[in-house]
């Protein structure tokens, strides 16, 4: 017997050695193994393994998908966010975003910006940094071009030309700089498990359950401190525990 | 060899062949005790004509030689200054470059070492420094003056167990500190050794005695508390040096020996006005301590009690629940008080959410207060009970191991009594209203309208922060390129000698000025020849022609080749031809025909200034 169980441990410990040294893509196409048996646990267990190392959009996008079919709405919706922002114009991402939202309990009022503002703003948030990036160079080069060849060749057309790229350049320029500096700021989050407790304070002998939010609700979030994360909903401001949100 | 020291050269000139190349090389000393460094400089001074380069130094490789161990430390051009001089007249600039290459030179054993010849090329020229003996001895004679002692407090101190290191330098004979250099001190411990939370050191005041001196490589005045023992003969000088050091985790650690290179001198006043200091009987000390180890424990296994949670330290403290009665959602305060020094910065907040079964153990805020051995930390949690029938928190003990008195401490508090008033909350409280039910999207189907999932993992990469280099580079390196195009263009310009810019700039305001000294000669003979003059100056300025070029007979030769269509041409050509007859003809007209002929050349003016380009 004792035998039988030192072959069993070590066959355990040979196996989750054998997991750890997986890379990323391996467990990738693991995590597709579990979901195809219908394993939906399993496989967000596994994407979530990877996502550890490193991240792509595919895997974000397998993971939130991952999530939904398991029922951890939350979840789902925080690696979709995730999945969009290397992705802004993802079809799929942003059908299983809508998917998610619908699903999410509470009923908040999302704040929607007029379109023109949207399309003002589409270079801004619906391009990643590495297109944008490209589209200035791009756009920056050819007015750049035109002002050599201003200076080769003096003619009204040519400074014309670029001065108009150079107006376009200036927004994304200013849209580049803006996301790079504030790469590190959070300022939206989503609720992760089915129900979180929101207090009004951090912490106090006589503190008050302020209200509740439920899975797949997102936030504003204010600041995060010392474990704490200080969302605003709809007007109102409260603490949620840190490893009760998903900070995006 | 620091910049204080003053470099003495001793004999190694090899003169250059050519006047502008000097190589010097040489030791600071030749003598030196077993084990000490001593640097082997090579200075290399060109002075080079003007336009002349930074010179070409190709240095030997030597490793062993002798006995002795040389290790080429680098070196390299660090000066340049140009001169001008003025000669009869005769003005010759000259830029001199100073290169310093160093060596560090070991001998392991006492003895006369030959330090032999090397072969410098500067230049693709080679110069050779001549043989250097070194005199190695076991002692420094200046050391029998000389005493250094490092006092640890312990040598095998717990983790967070403070360390005191007390570093004692001791000299019968005063220090020399002149223009020439202070003493070196090397004491590894002295800044932060890794493994240590380390106190910096202590700064002198205002009114203490210093020393100033090189430690560690850097600038650092040494308290010293007995600056000159009158009461002692002979005189003694002390320097100290305190550091705490507190261990960060177990383990043997080998802090360094000390060592301490330094002058002594007898000091004798002069007799003049301003009473100056002037040393004899020089002699250099060298002295060394052995290096001290530390054998850092962790708390013993043995004895540990219920509530150890890791800490180490010499600090006190105490435990306390808040108020037992709480309404059903509320929390009860349990606050951990510790009380000490410096250690408590090292203290880690304990784990203690397996302590208390049926409740959520919301966490601390790390709060410290105080300076000094007068510190107070504060770790405060909020217990919550999950359930309203709780009655009673369980006791809880904080312990931790003290190495003063190497115990264990255990502080407690409770069992508590609980009294929880109303029920827990199970509806959703939030104001903003649930969806109903019917707004809700059944989910028999998880997978109900959910894209599917995908097959390749894409590029899995790690998430960095975006940079902003290539932002910059496409930014400015445009910029430069054009700054550049019109830096280039500007000299062609200036090259081609184009003071014809100029005059085309201003040819239409030219012809303005002429045309208006030709209206004021209306009526009078020497108008049409001003007239032509006007028409044909500004074609010659357009252009960047000499005035006199453009004329009836030269003006399709010189319109043609610039474009402009061939009536346009032939209107200028019969103008001037027209004009030219009437300044020569008798007939002058009369003042209506003259204004006539202006209007026209004003208007052929206006036209050919947009054509001709």
């Amino acid at each position: 017997m004792k035998i039988l169980t030192t072959i069993l441990l070590l066959a355990m410990a040979a196996s989750s050695q054998a997991q750890k040294t997986l890379n990323p893509e391996q467990v990738f196409y693991r995590g597709r193994e579990f979901f195809d048996q219908g394993d939906f646990d399993e496989a967000v267990e596994a994407y979530k393994s990877a996502v550890d190392v490193g991240a792509s959009k595919e895997l974000l996008y397998n993971l939130g998908t991952a999530c939904l079919y398991a029922g951890r709405n939350g979840e789902a919706l925080y690696y979709l966010r995730r999945a969009e922002k290397l992705a802004p114009r993802d079809v799929e991402i942003q059908n299983n975003i809508r998917v998610a939202q619908a699903r999410a309990q509470d009923d908040v009022q999302e704040s929607r910006q007029p379109k023109f503002v949207q399309a003002l703003l589409y270079f801004h948030t619906k391009t990643t940094f590495n297109e944008a990036l490209l589209a200035f160079v791009l756009c920056y080069g050819f007015s750049m071009l035109f002002l050599h060849l201003r200076l080769l060749r003096p003619g009204k057309w040519f400074l014309r030309l670029a001065v108009v790229l150079i107006i376009f350049c200036l927004g994304m320029g200013y849209s580049i700089v803006t996301r790079a500096w504030s790469y590190d700021e959070v300022t939206k989050g989503v609720i992760l498990p089915p129900e979180v407790d929101v207090f009004s304070q951090r912490i106090s002998q006589r503190f008050a359950l302020f209200f509740k939010l439920h899975g797949a609700t997102e936030v504003d979030v204010v600041d995060v401190k010392d474990g704490w994360v200080q969302i605003e909903v709809d007007g109102k401001k409260g603490f949620v525990l840190a490893d009760q949100i998903g900070l995006i | 060899m620091k910049h204080r020291t003053l470099f003495v050269f001793l004999c190694l000139t090899a003169f250059a062949r050519a006047q502008s190349i000097d190589v010097n090389a040489g030791f600071a000393s030749t003598h030196g005790i077993v084990g000490e460094t001593l640097q082997f400089e090579v200075r290399v001074t060109a002075t080079v004509g003007r336009g002349g380069s930074e010179p070409q130094v190709k240095l030997p490789e030597v490793k062993e030689t002798n006995g002795l161990d040389v290790r080429y430390q680098g070196g390299g051009f660090s000066e340049k200054s140009s001169s001008i001089r003025i000669i009869g007249g005769r003005r010759t600039s000259s830029t001199t470059y100073v290169g310093r290459f160093y060596w560090d030179v070991v001998a392991s054993k006492v003895g006369r070492y030959p330090f032999p010849t090397m072969a410098i090329e500067v230049n693709g020229k080679t110069y050779r420094t001549q043989t250097i003996t070194l005199t190695i001895v076991k002692d420094a004679p200046g050391n029998r003056y000389v005493g250094t002692v490092v006092v640890v407090s312990t040598t095998k101190p717990y983790v967070n167990q403070p360390v005191r290191l007390r570093y004692v330098l001791t000299s019968e004979r005063n220090i020399v500190r002149d223009r020439r250099g202070v003493p070196r001190l090397t004491i590894p411990w002295a800044g932060s050794p890794n493994g240590f939370k380390s106190l910096p050191l202590v700064k002198p005041s205002a009114r203490q005695s210093t020393l100033p001196v090189i430690l560690n490589g850097g600038d650092q005045a040494i308290p010293v508390p007995a600056a000159l023992r009158e009461d002692r003969s002979p005189p003694v000088i002390e320097l100290t040096l305190d550091k705490v050091l507190y261990p960060l985790a177990a383990g043997k650690i080998n802090l360094g020996g000390t060592q301490a290179n330094l002058e002594v001198a007898r000091e004798q006043r002069d007799g003049g006005f301003f009473r100056g200091t002037e040393y004899i009987d020089k002699t250099r000390a060298i002295v060394k301590t052995e290096p001290v180890i530390l054998d850092v424990r962790d708390a013993p296994l043995a004895n540990r009690p219920k509530g150890y949670r890791g800490a180490i330290g010499d600090f006190s403290g105490e435990v306390k629940y808040g108020k037992g009665e709480i309404r059903a959602g509320d929390g009860v305060t349990l606050n951990l008080i510790l009380r000490g020094g410096e250690v408590l910065t090292l203290i880690e907040e304990p784990k203690i959410d397996g302590d208390f079964p049926n409740c959520r153990v919301l966490p601390s805020g790390r709060r410290m207060k105080g300076q000094g051995n007068s510190r107070t930390l504060t770790f405060s949690w909020l217990i919550k009970p999950l359930k309203d029938d709780l009655t009673e928190l369980p006791r809880f003990d904080y312990g931790w191991f003290k190495p003063a008195s190497e115990k264990f401490e255990v502080i407690s508090t409770g069992p508590l009594p609980l009294t929880i008033t109303g029920k827990m909350a199970e509806e959703s409280v939030f104001s903003g209203g649930e969806r109903k039910k019917s707004d809700q999207i059944k989910i028999d189907l998880l997978g109900e309208g959910v894209s599917p999932l995908r097959d390749d993992p894409g590029e899995i990469l790690e998430t960095k922060r975006p940079s902003l280099i290539g932002f910059w580079l496409a930014l400015f390196l445009p910029l430069g390129s054009l700054g550049v195009l019109n830096v280039f263009l500007s000299k062609k310009r200036k090259l081609a000698g184009d003071a014809t810019i100029g005059r085309r700039k201003g040819a239409s305001k030219a012809a303005t000025s002429r045309l208006s000294e030709a209206q004021s000669l209306l009526g009078g003979k020497g108008f049409y020849g001003k007239l032509a003059r006007s028409l044909g100056g500004f074609v010659a300025d357009k252009l960047g022609l000499p005035p006199a070029s453009v004329s009836a007979a030269t003006a399709e030769s010189i319109l043609s080749p610039r474009g402009l269509k061939p009536e346009r041409i032939k209107e200028v050509t019969t103008l001037l031809n027209e004009l030219d007859m009437r300044e020569f003809g008798a007939d002058v007209g009369d003042e209506s025909e003259q204004r006539e002929a202006l209007g026209i050349v004003q208007q052929l003016i206006e036209s050919l200034d947009k054509e001709i380009r």
